[in-house]
């Protein structure tokens, strides 16, 4: 199971040099990857197994990690390293995957995407490089003789027969995840081990990740300031008063 | 495998001493000379047995006429009857249409069409690869590109070329800023979110060459058991009228309320990501960064406090906003801000147009 630390993007400011102030903003588990771990969790009490809580990142992102484990994960592992940043989705997609087939798990969930950088693009190149199968879009999954994993397209909803290996992207909390971490899960967290893994432990050679072994490079970075208008603000404690102005607009 | 030259993806069973590990296959670099032209995803879809266009096609394909100094490729994957939108797609600028087919692969089939895609670029090998950025773009560009070993850029907004080169623009980290990305090898890839760029102007009669080519299934594509289709996904990119519901929305009864006047009043319903996450309406209705960008004559904002993020995706003629706060930062960008209660201005709208 593949979590990220993110900043939290309300509070994301920009110098006016356009570099991200990250510093100071408090990070948190990416919402995608929270839906990851409650699925995660979910598939283990059915069918049984552990789960790994994996993230890539620096040193702090061992925050969320502790968090997968205050909701039961069986253990984590941060991979943290010098030589991954800078990475783009394929850098850091090859870098799991390094990880992932170096100790055999052959059922990666992951969030559909991070709020950070949205773009959605790990999961399906990570199946692609592990040639594992690769379900996207997972809102819920249901226990059988087999498992049925349901995946929201934008027209559709299919269900589909998981075969393993494979690499989930999730979309949707499942039913019956529980809001906050129970006692013990909590207590346990707290003085479980984080295992640090780093580039020399991946067998991965250094020009296949982090800046080097990205494909694409950002060349230009620009704050965006969108205009602002005159605003004619209108004092809404009447509703109806308020429903016909709108409706005169509609029919402007 | 004795001919291989290490650039496929399928041939795994070792014998092959040229291949490369995975992610690292010998695509084109920017140097090589013969990349040229762009090709475009025409994601399609059937509606009551009509076969369709999806509705952020022609603007990739206006785009990519726009900016490619070669031939524009289209793609689409289908059964015979999707042959009548070839004209659609000439007349909007495409020159070489390629239609792909396979009779035992039934609907959407993410890792056949991947395979397909980079093999159909290896073969054409254009300059640039654009996709829109929909569910089913989303998954399939990412497939392709690790199959082809090169890079992407999600949900582009703005593409610009200097020669073969793409320079591929879009929001990151909560779109307070904008980056500028550039792929190192060809094609260089990118998906562009739906909305960004207007159907291009039509040239009827115009020709072009249609190419029925046939693929592979895969046997990593998922068995699907059942496909229910999902109700009330209009389309809110082609919307002129918007009338759209964030967090401030408090009562469920508000969405089906919203829905009726939209019916009432020629609009369509969106969202904002917090109301998405509630699983109160889809996330293809979800208007900003990470979901649509839209451009209504009219967007009415119902308790949407107006992120970065979601304003990135919001690029109406005017805005009306009903919020509780007065200093929503939606207000900035709006003609007409109403403070009121978002539920009760809904309601009355509704009462409004029944009597």
């Amino acid at each position: 199971m593949l979590v990220k630390q993110v900043p939290d993007p309300s509070l994301v400011t920009v110098s006016p040099q356009g570099t991200l102030l990250r510093e100071g903003v408090p990070s948190m588990l990416d919402p995608f990857g929270r839906m990851a771990l409650m699925l995660a969790l979910k598939m283990r009490d059915e069918i049984g197994g552990t789960v790994t809580a994996i993230s890539m990142g620096p040193k702090q992102a061992e925050e969320v990690l502790r968090k997968c484990l205050e909701f039961g994960a069986d253990d984590a592992v941060l991979m943290t390293d010098r030589r991954f940043a800078g990475s783009d989705t394929m850098a850091t997609a090859r870098a799991l995957a390094a990880l992932i087939s170096n100790e055999g798990y052959d059922l990666v969930l992951c969030g559909m995407q991070a709020t950070d950088g949205d773009t959605a693009q790990v999961p399906p190149e990570l199946a692609t490089l592990l040639g594992y199968r690769i379900y996207s879009y997972v809102s819920e999954a249901r226990f059988g003789d087999s498992i049925t994993l349901i995946q929201t397209y934008e027209r559709y909803e299919q269900d589909s027969l998981l075969e393993t290996p494979a690499v989930l992207s999730v979309c949707r909390t499942p039913e019956g995840s529980p809001q906050l971490p129970s006692l013990k899960d909590f207590v346990r967290a707290s003085k479980a081990e984080i295992r640090t893994v780093t580039l020399d432990d991946l067998q991965l050679p250094e020009r296949m990740t982090g800046l080097k072994g990205s494909e694409t490079k950002v060349t230009k970075v620009e704050t965006y300031v969108r205009e602002t208008i005159r605003t004619e603000r209108i004092d809404g404690s009447d509703p109806s008063q308020a429903a016909d102005i709108i409706l005169r607009e509609v029919k402007g | 495998m004795s001919d291989c030259n290490g650039s496929c993806s399928t041939c795994s069973n070792g014998e092959c001493k040229d291949r490369l590990p995975p992610g690292m296959l010998t695509a084109y670099d920017l140097e090589q000379d013969v990349a040229e032209g762009i090709m475009v995803f025409a994601e399609v879809y059937e509606h009551d047995g009509v076969w369709m266009l999806h509705p952020a096609v022609p603007g990739l394909i206006g785009k990519a006429a726009e900016l490619s100094s070669g031939r524009v490729f289209a793609v689409m994957f289908g059964p015979s009857d999707l042959k009548p939108l070839s004209e659609q797609l000439f007349s909007m600028g495409v020159d070489t249409l390629y239609h792909m087919r396979c009779p035992s692969v039934k609907g959407f089939a993410p890792n056949a069409y991947a395979d397909a895609l980079a093999e159909l670029c290896d073969r054409t090998c254009p300059a640039s690869f654009l996709i829109p950025a929909t569910p089913q773009g989303r998954e399939l560009a990412p497939l392709t590109a690790a199959r082809l070993g090169v890079g992407l850029t999600a949900d582009c907004t703005i593409l610009e070329s200097d020669g073969r080169r793409l320079l591929m623009t879009r929001p990151a980290l909560g779109g307070n800023i904008l980056a500028t990305i550039e792929s190192s090898k060809f094609p260089q890839m990118a998906t562009v979110r739906p909305g960004t760029f207007p159907s291009p102007s039509l040239e009827e009669g115009r020709k072009g060459t249609f190419i029925v080519r046939p693929f592979r299934p895969s046997d990593k594509d998922p068995e699907v058991t059942d496909t229910r289709v999902s109700t009330g996904n209009a389309d809110i990119t082609e919307a002129k009228i918007l009338i759209s519901l964030g967090n401030g929305v408090r009562k469920r009864e508000s969405v089906d309320i919203a829905l009726k006047i939209a019916e009432l009043i020629g609009a369509s319903v969106s969202c904002s990501r917090a109301m998405a996450d509630r699983g109160w309406l889809p996330h293809s209705r979800q208007v900003g960064q990470s979901g649509k960008a839209v451009s209504p004559d009219l967007y009415i904002a119902f308790g949407i406090s107006g992120s970065v993020q979601h304003m990135a995706g919001v690029r109406a003629s005017r805005i009306i906003t009903v919020n509780r706060d007065a200093d929503a930062p939606i207000n900035s960008y709006a003609e007409k801000a109403i403070v009121a209660d978002a539920d009760a201005v809904l309601k009355a709208m509704l009462r409004s147009l029944q009597q």
